[in-house]
């Protein structure tokens, strides 16, 4: 299948007065289409800088693509104008945000901040418009549709705000949605809800979803891939049961290690990773992740090429982790193994049994 | 919201009470009273107490106030040191003009201020926004009579472009009334200006931060994620939420405009009651200047009030109770 | 985890609220330096305060600068053979006024007047403003109800109203009694700024720790809430030094402040008044030395804002 998305390249910079932040430094990755890929990583990792340079919605200045291309159904992205943009944003690319609370302008009707997508890319007008924007607000899971349209979005609900937020992302049927952690600010049982719906419309529409999160619970239900990302880099990407069965490079085994397991009570212990993410001003050369690295080795000052370690699966790391005298050399250095448990990630059930 | 605006209502009948007791006592301290003024040179002690007399000045300060205060209650305010009229009709007789002059400076400044904030917001750091930048400094900072006093200067006295003094030229019965109109606009311009220089110069630099700020939230982002164009986002999101704060600056700094009605209209001879009260002060009509005086409080404070009650109508987030 | 610290923290409280450490001294002088740097970077603020300092100085500096052109005091001495309402000349860089006068000698001199009547007003109401607003904010009861009611009152008068009122009241024409009047109407933005400090201040631990100590509440007040207020108090006095040399002005020209033959830029204005027509010069100087100076005093106080604000975003 060809790829509906291509980012090949790409760097994305902010100039400050105390210096630039290469905040996506040489970003590569393709999405097919009806695929669903996880971009995972902590704040400051770039990730959220990747996905809203896709739709170029990053203010210049400070911010500025300095190379690279993001090819969509075979245009670059990267050279289009902004009026061309205009049609593609919202229209085949949308896009859902991390808080629902102050990403809806608190002093306009939901209706009408739900109307105006439908009008701008679906053409429509008057009562059409308005029995799908209702429509809309249904097929998103928001009971009362019909009465609540002419709310405010103080009179809604952190969850169902963020439905509105769906809505209108999907008002104009995206060929490509991204989502940039769009449970993060919600209630854990309201989180479950929020990404049930978007897995749902993914099937339902054969959307292409890229979905942004810090947190590995939250992608492992519903995506097809997972690309790890550190300090503007992508560290590694698999397929998301290879990335949680087989992790390749130092920080995702130490993302994992991270994350509570329901089935894991008791047979490993919850770390963190030591050390703090880099200083986006003053990135240490090579490998960033080196400092907090357990694995570091000299050649760690020169960044790692991308090695092909299974199928559909990279890591950018010198260090061959799953090689015993790694392990041994790393436990020296504070490192706990994971050991293997049972069952699978919290999420994961959840599609599976569907 | 009713009871909220009864509540307040209350509040400011209080505060207008106490500033009377206060204003009362602090203008019937007025050394060399009204008495002086009417005086002609050279007469008798004995005409000087009947003067004093006939005013009531000669009773307890205390017996003035509460014949004042039953006189308002009744809606008599008094009757003016000067002509003997009620001081109603000499106050009522100069709002026409005042009104004129405040609803014709609040539109400019309005206009004016809206369109160099947005101006300056939307182009943060260019040339038009420094030049912009030093306006509002210079409006600021300027002492407003004296603004007055260049502008006669330039366009009366030397271009002899404008007229500076009063509301029309003395003599408009050969007028038709197209030409009557215009009499009356070449009129307001220097004086509208003038009145409004202040508001102009920190309204604009007001809303041009409370655009920046606005630029900044996260459902600008969105709109722009909608593919809406820069107008769009700018003119329906952005302006629409930083005019919530803009409008009761607005509204609050509108009820201090008397201020600069008294300067505006004393030095252009505007026959309003900013001038009214310029005259009052000097002959120490005493009436008249506590009448103005408690006029001036209740216009601050019913301003205060709109603040309040404009913010919950434009901003939906905002019930009182 | 606040529990466990606990036993900790009264400790620290107590040492905070002792005299200065050599170690907080040296905190202390740190913060003053990175205010001044960020403050130094802020060009209009320091252009500000090179062209003040030039004013003030060429203020003080008045009787020596003007001395070759009359007798000590050439504001109010009308030279022997005058010129009348001489052009500007190399003798007389503003020319001469309706008697003779060197205008520049009489802008200098009322410079003096004009600054001297916008400081010290200003000290005036930043006294009364703080020690109010202390009151009120340390307090509470109806010590606070009673003055944020007068304050409320105030402020709900036009500034200018009450200050001509006040004037015609209080006001014999010296420079006392205008410094009198201008203090007395600018207090209230400062009392509430320091009552608003006492009230957020006065349950912090330091401060409990300190009265467990047996400090007096005056030397409470003073020693420990005041620095913290600093920062508003000052920017909002250097604020209202240009407000008060306007107000001086406007009170003077309208006739109810200074009069002639002394001189301020408000009585130079209000005499210019019969030479309007003819010499405008006597209009357009006076004036726009005020504008000057009272420029400056907006872009240092806004300067300082923005040096003595950490929450403040960088511009």
């Amino acid at each position: 299948m060809a790829p509906i998305l291509e980012v090949k390249g790409l760097k994305t910079h902010f100039r400050t007065r105390d210096g630039t932040i290469k905040a996506v430094n040489g970003v590569t990755f393709d999405l097919d289409e009806g695929e669903t890929v996880g971009i995972v990583g902590e704040s400051g990792s770039g990730k959220s800088v990747t996905s809203l340079s896709i739709l170029r919605l990053l203010p210049t200045p400070p911010a500025e693509i300095t190379e690279g291309e993001i090819v969509f159904e075979g245009e670059d992205l990267v050279s289009m104008d902004e009026r061309e943009l205009r049609k593609i944003r919202g229209g085949k690319i949308a896009m859902i945000f991390q808080d629902p609370i102050s990403s809806l302008n608190p002093v306009m009707r939901i209706g009408d901040q739900l109307l105006e997508p439908i009008h701008l890319h679906l053409g429509l007008k008057g009562d059409v418009a308005y029995r799908r924007a209702i429509e809309l607000l249904r097929a998103v899971g928001i009971p009362d549709a019909e009465r609540r349209i002419r709310g405010y979005p103080h009179e809604f609900s952190g969850g169902m705000r963020q439905r509105v937020m769906i809505a209108i992302a999907i008002a104009a049927n995206p060929k490509l949605l991204i989502a940039d952690e769009p449970t993060t600010a919600l209630d854990v049982t309201v989180q479950a809800q929020i990404l049930e719906l978007i897995g749902k419309l993914r099937r339902d529409m054969k959307t292409s979803v890229v979905l942004i999160t810090h947190d590995l619970g939250v992608v492992a239900g519903i995506t097809d891939r997972i690309l790890v990302m550190y300090a503007g880099h992508i560290a590694e990407r698999a397929p998301t049961g290879e990335l949680f069965e087989n992790p390749r490079h130092p920080y995702t085994l130490g993302l994992l290690a991270s994350v509570p397991r329901l089935d894991d009570v008791g047979v490993n212990e919850l770390q963190t990773i030591p050390g703090a993410p880099p200083d986006m001003l003053n990135p240490p050369s090579g490998c960033p992740f080196q400092p907090r690295c357990p694995f570091v080795i000299d050649k760690c000052s020169t960044y790692p090429p991308e090695v092909t370690v299974g199928p559909g699966h990279k890591a950018a790391c010198w260090v061959d982790v799953t090689a015993p005298s790694e392990i041994e050399r790393a436990k020296q250095r504070g490192f706990l193994p994971l050991r293997p448990v049972g069952g699978s990630f919290i999420g994961e059930t959840r599609d599976s049994v569907k | 919201m009713r009871r909220y605006i009864i509540r307040r209502l209350l509040q400011a009948v209080l505060i207008l009470f106490m500033l009377s007791i206060g204003l009362f006592g602090l203008i019937h301290a007025i050394p060399g009273g009204p008495e002086r003024v009417y005086l002609a040179p050279r007469q008798t002690a004995a005409a000087r107490q009947a003067i004093i007399h006939n005013l009531g000045l000669d009773q307890p300060l205390h017996i003035q106030y509460i014949k004042w205060l039953g006189g308002v209650l009744h809606g008599d305010l008094g009757t003016s040191f000067t002509d003997n009229q009620p001081v109603s009709s000499d106050i009522f007789s100069r709002f026409p003009a005042t009104i004129e002059l405040f609803l014709s400076a609040l539109l400019f400044a309005l206009v004016i201020s809206i369109i160099f904030g947005v101006t300056a917001a939307t182009r943060q750091y260019s040339l038009t926004d420094y030049t912009l930048t030093i306006i509002s400094y210079l409006g600021i900072s300027l002492p407003v009579f004296w603004f007055a006093l260049i502008l006669q200067q330039i366009f009366g006295v030397q271009m002899r472009m404008l007229p500076v003094f009063g509301q029309s030229s003395p003599d408009t019965s050969g007028f038709g009334p197209i030409e009557r109109f215009e009499d009356y606009a070449v009129h307001l311009i220097l004086p509208t200006i003038v009145l409004s220089i202040l508001f102009i110069a920190g309204w604009s630099r007001y809303l041009r931060s409370s655009m920046l700020d606005t630029v900044k939230q996260d459902y600008i982002r969105t709109a722009r994620a909608k593919g809406l164009s820069s107008r769009t986002v700018f003119f329906r999101h952005a302006l629409r939420n930083a005019l919530i704060p803009f409008i009761t600056v607005v509204a609050i700094d509108f009820g201090g405009i008397a201020s600069g009605a008294v300067i505006t209209e004393t030095v252009f001879a505007w026959p309003g009651i900013g001038y009214l009260f310029y005259d009052a002060l000097n002959d120490r009509n005493y009436p008249i200047l506590m009448a103005m005086l408690l006029i001036a409080a209740a216009f601050v404070i019913i301003c205060n009030l709109i603040a309040d009650v404009l913010y919950g109508v434009v901003d939906p987030r905002i019930r009182y109770s | 985890m606040d529990i466990l610290q606990q036993p900790d923290a009264p400790q620290d409280a107590r040492a905070a609220a002792l005299e200065l450490t050599p170690d907080l001294v040296r905190k202390r002088r740190s913060q003053l330096r990175i205010i001044f740097d960020r403050f130094v970077r802020n060009r209009a603020a320091v252009v500000g305060l090179v062209i003040l300092s030039s004013i003030i100085l060429l203020a003080i500096l008045a009787p020596i600068l003007t001395h070759k052109t009359a007798s000590f005091d050439p504001a109010n001495t009308i030279p022997d053979n005058p010129q009348l309402l001489a052009p500007p000349s190399l003798a007389h860089p503003f020319g001469t006024d309706e008697l003779g006068r060197d205008s520049f000698a009489r802008m200098l001199f009322g410079a003096q007047v004009s600054l001297l009547v916008g400081f010290t007003s200003m000290v005036f109401a930043m006294l009364i403003g703080a020690t109010l607003g202390a009151l009120a904010g340390y307090y509470g009861g109806w010590v606070d109800n009673t003055l944020m009611r007068v304050v409320d009152a105030m402020l709900a008068l036009p500034y200018l109203l009450l200050l001509f009122v006040l004037s015609i009241v209080f006001s014999n024409g010296s420079v006392g009694s205008v410094v009198f009047i201008i203090a007395i109407l600018a207090w209230p933005p400062t009392a509430r700024i320091v009552r608003g400090e006492f009230l957020s201040l006065k349950h912090r631990e330091f401060l409990l720790a300190t009265r467990t100590l047996g400090a007096g509440d005056f030397r409470l007040m003073l020693r420990h809430i005041l620095p913290n207020a600093a920062g508003p108090i000052i920017v909002n006095a250097t604020l209202l030094v240009g407000l008060n040399i306007i107000n001086e002005s406007v009170l003077s020209f309208f006739g109810f402040g200074l009069t002639p033959p002394q001189s301020s830029w408000g009585v130079l204005l209000g005499q210019s008044q019969t030479f309007f027509g003819t010499d405008p010069w006597m209009l357009y100087l006076p004036g726009f030395a005020i504008l000057i100076t009272v420029l400056c005093f907006n872009l240092i106080g806004d300067g300082l804002r923005d040096a003595l604000d950490p929450h403040m975003t960088q511009r």
